[in-house]
């Protein structure tokens, strides 16, 4: 099992019991998100398309949860997710500086930080490489402290 | 273990429109007032500086881009709370800490 996975799996393992969802969770991040952000996995990974991911997650999410309880939830962290062409204007906003928001648990290290600065990382590789990071705002405040 | 079917996928995929590509068009005056009722009802976007920069310039950003003020205000509000609350509220969690122990 690679380290990307061992770090999810508690995660991923304490937010499927406490939604009650007979649901693999592996298979979503490995197969189905894939297939969400195809349309924008080449792009060059900016805030804006960190925000997109994560709205394309937590819309494949809602989805998921259609006629669980959490629907509702995920639909508002959809929403809330939406407006991903303003993230800067939305963490201008809550009072969130760029740097805060990336490396925040579970965050990107100062090395990955700096590559996604300079434009290093496409989405595809946020997903290989930190998939924790797209699934964030869903997953909260199960694991992650904000 | 529950499969995801490719009608969800699909359903994802195939949505015409986010909310994004509805934005840019110009504010009516309802909507504006729409929105300044919003933000006397929301403290939190009442206090916020850059939203009442925003509200004066008719949610013109700075770049130039024109924001439809009510959906924008209201995505504002389900990101601040999610980003306090997130998908599961304490509730839950205590249910499944009692489910499980």
């Amino acid at each position: 099992m690679t380290q990307v996975w061992q770090n999810l799996q508690e995660d991923l393992q304490v937010a499927l019991r406490i939604l009650g969802w007979d649901c693999d969770f592996r298979q979503f991040v490995e197969e189905s998100l894939p297939l969400l952000l195809q349309d924008i996995s080449d792009e060059t990974l900016t805030l804006e398309k960190l925000m997109e991911a994560q709205f394309l997650c937590a819309k494949g999410l809602a989805n998921l949860a259609m006629h669980s309880s959490s629907f509702e939830r995920f639909e508002k962290i959809k929403h809330g997710l939406s407006q991903h062409e303003d993230a800067g204007t939305f963490l201008a906003i809550i009072g969130m500086d760029e740097t805060t928001y990336w490396q925040r648990r579970p965050g990107l290290t100062d090395a990955e930080y700096q590559e996604v600065k300079h434009g290093q990382w496409t989405v595809q590789e946020l997903l290989e490489r930190r998939p924790a990071l797209i699934l964030a705002p869903c997953l909260r405040p199960t694991s992650f402290n904000n | 273990m529950y499969v995801l079917p490719n009608k969800y996928i699909d359903m994802s995929l195939e949505s015409p429109q986010t909310p994004q590509e509805n934005l840019r068009k110009e504010p009516t005056q309802e909507d504006l007032q729409a929105a300044d009722q919003l933000i006397i009802e929301n403290e939190l976007l009442a206090q916020n500086p850059r939203v009442k920069m925003l509200q004066e310039n008719n949610f013109v950003t700075e770049d130039g881009r024109q924001l439809d003020a009510g959906n924008f205000l209201a995505a504002m509000l389900d990101y601040i709370g999610t980003q306090e609350a997130g998908s599961l509220t304490e509730e839950d969690i205590s249910a499944a800490v009692a489910n499980n122990s």
